[in-house]
């Protein structure tokens, strides 16, 4: 099993709600794949490839006009559905039906927009790992290495965030356990101040939580990974339940001192550790 | 990328320089095809041209000739004379050359885009289209005897037609394609209403998707200045520039349903078949749609 494996079954991340305000377009990469992502005045959200299917221009690059995106080459709108609604160079025709641009599932849910290029496994994505409490975002960000090294580096290497601390936090000194329940990857690390428990669910690989001994002051949050091509990917990263903005600016740090580390902590005996643990999972298909 | 190896693209003729831009004694160096060239203008005037591999002069392009004031090379044996166009020499219009500026893309995008009514309102918003005249009346395409492609009979509601001109105007436009990469603009002065103006683009193929774009202006114009006509131009481009690099695939898609056209692509439809007539392959994309 590779933890972070791209299927066309799960959902991903693509956007934190409150990055798409109404009206708002975008464009984002999933699995190498140019999207679209936006929101229409009524806060309907859309998920398309980036593609005008008239003369291919990126649609990313256009704008909402009430419930539609239209095309910045030729004004041609779009609904909803994907359809073309109007060309403008021929205001009283019907356009084709061929001319629509190709939409994919996509739901807005726990304060994210999420995406999944085939069919969907679940009506939404599975994230009863929140244990009820609800990601306020953060911060999203790119780095140069594919999603499953993320996830492990984000599952072996947790980011230690002590908002009142008055120096930087060490990390955990020693990764103490790692169990696979079911299809639960548990890390618990040994830390300075306390136990800190990383989960992953490896038939989800995008989600990474992490819950900090409470006794030891730290935050706890979630890591939510989006393999944007087969080497890169997006990290956002989102408190779990209400926080400062020390809090939320410890964590930030926190993320920007892993990216910098990134490659070694790949290369890591904790990283393998964890990978060998997670070997043992085999992923059911999805039509059983 | 290396020479191609496409003979039709190879015995064409392409613009690579306009010829004030070449200093007597300084060489030019620039692409054409795939293939690095070098070209240098000689004491009389005259610009010779080498084909150069790895840094170094390989081979001496046999076929380079100065026309219009621009530079002209084949690669390979011209299997035509260079286009004739009359109306450069002929008196009463201001001749202007309009620089080179590269876009990274294929020529045919370029091409296409040239002789594109529809977008002015969303491209040119207020110059050469606006967003309260939309509509793209029909008009007329053939292939002549001679193999020219010409639309004919087209005609647009523009704000600002030119540098020469303040207010909106309907403008007539004729459209000729004479070889794939070259395309003619036949539109009504605004000064001078019962003559054309004329814009002329010779596509400089680097690459199959990347490009330099020579052009010429031949305006009833004698008022505006050379700097005001070129700020005209080069504001239009600009925009249709920062389309043209977010198309994607960048080589031009022939097989119909790769993109959707409507009524006002007629001239675009007949550009690709035409094209895929030809056997062009040099910037040109054959695949067929996806099974949806």
């Amino acid at each position: 099993m590779r933890i972070g494996a791209v299927n066309l079954w799960s959902w991903y991340p693509v956007v934190a709600s409150s990055d798409l305000q109404a009206g708002a377009v975008m464009p984002a990469m999933l699995h190498g794949e140019r999207l679209v992502v936006w929101r229409s005045r009524e806060g309907r959200i859309g998920v398309w490839n980036d593609r005008c299917p008239h003369r291919s221009m990126s649609l990313s690059l256009g704008a909402t006009t009430g419930e539609t995106l239209v095309c910045p080459y030729h004004g041609w709108e779009f609904g909803s559905d994907g359809n073309c609604r109007r060309i403008p160079a021929h205001p009283a025709l019907t356009p084709s039906r061929a001319a629509r641009a190709r939409v994919y599932p996509a739901i807005e849910a726990a304060n994210y927009i999420w995406a999944c290029l085939g069919e969907p496994a679940s009506a939404q994505p599975e994230y009863g790992l929140f244990a009820g409490l609800v990601p306020e975002p953060i911060r999203s960000m790119h780095v140069r290495a594919d999603a499953e090294t993320v996830a492990l580096v984000l599952l072996s290497h947790p980011l230690v965030a002590h908002p009142l601390a008055t120096k930087a936090e060490r990390p955990p000194a020693e990764l103490a356990d790692c169990q696979l329940n079911g299809d639960i990857l548990a890390v618990t690390h040994a830390g300075e101040r306390g136990h800190i428990l990383c989960r992953a669910r490896l038939g989800l690989p995008s989600i990474v939580v992490c819950q900090p001994d409470p006794a030891s002051g730290s935050l706890p949050y979630a890591a939510l990974v989006q393999p944007t091509g087969e080497d890169t990917a997006a990290i956002h990263l989102a408190l779990l339940g209400n926080g400062t903005p020390a809090a939320r600016l410890a964590l930030n740090s926190a993320l920007v001192r892993l990216r910098h580390r990134m490659g070694d902590l790949a290369e890591s005996a904790w990283l393998l550790k964890v990978r060998n643990a997670a070997a043992g999972w085999a992923q059911p298909s999805p039509m059983t | 990328m290396m020479k191609t190896t496409d003979q039709i693209a190879l015995n064409d003729w392409y613009v690579v320089a306009a010829l004030s831009n070449l200093a007597a004694g300084q060489t030019h160096q620039t692409r054409l095809l795939g293939q690095n060239i070098s070209l240098k203008a000689g004491a009389d005037g005259r610009p010779t041209c080498v084909e150069i591999d790895a840094g170094q002069p390989a081979r001496v392009v046999e076929h380079v000739v100065v026309r219009y004031d621009f530079v002209w090379v084949c690669l390979g044996q011209p299997s035509r004379d260079i286009v004739d166009i009359p109306e450069i020499g002929a008196p009463g219009r201001r001749f202007i050359q309009r620089g080179r500026i590269g876009v990274a893309t294929s020529a045919q995008r370029v091409i296409e885009n040239f002789f594109d009514l529809s977008h002015f309102s969303f491209v040119h918003t207020g110059t050469l289209g606006g967003m309260d005249v939309t509509e793209v009346p029909p008009y007329s395409v053939n292939v002549r005897e001679n193999g020219e492609l010409w639309a004919t009979e087209c005609r647009f509601f523009q704000p600002k037609a030119s540098a020469a001109i303040a207010g909106g105007v309907e403008i007539a436009y004729n459209y000729r394609v004479p070889r794939p990469l070259m395309a003619i603009i036949y539109k009504t002065s605004p000064s001078h209403s019962t003559e054309n103006d004329i814009i002329g683009l010779f596509v400089q193929p680097r690459d199959e998707t990347d490009c330099v774009v020579h052009s010429f202006g031949l305006m009833w114009d004698a008022v505006s200045s050379d700097a005001a006509l070129l700020h005209f131009f080069h504001e239009v481009f600009a925009q249709d520039r920062s389309v043209l690099i977010h198309q994607l695939p960048k080589k031009l898609p022939l097989m119909p349903r790769r993109e959707i056209p409507t009524h006002s692509d007629a001239l675009s439809i007949a550009y690709r078949r035409w094209l895929d007539k030809s056997g062009l392959q040099f910037g040109v994309d054959r695949e067929t749609a996806k099974a949806a």
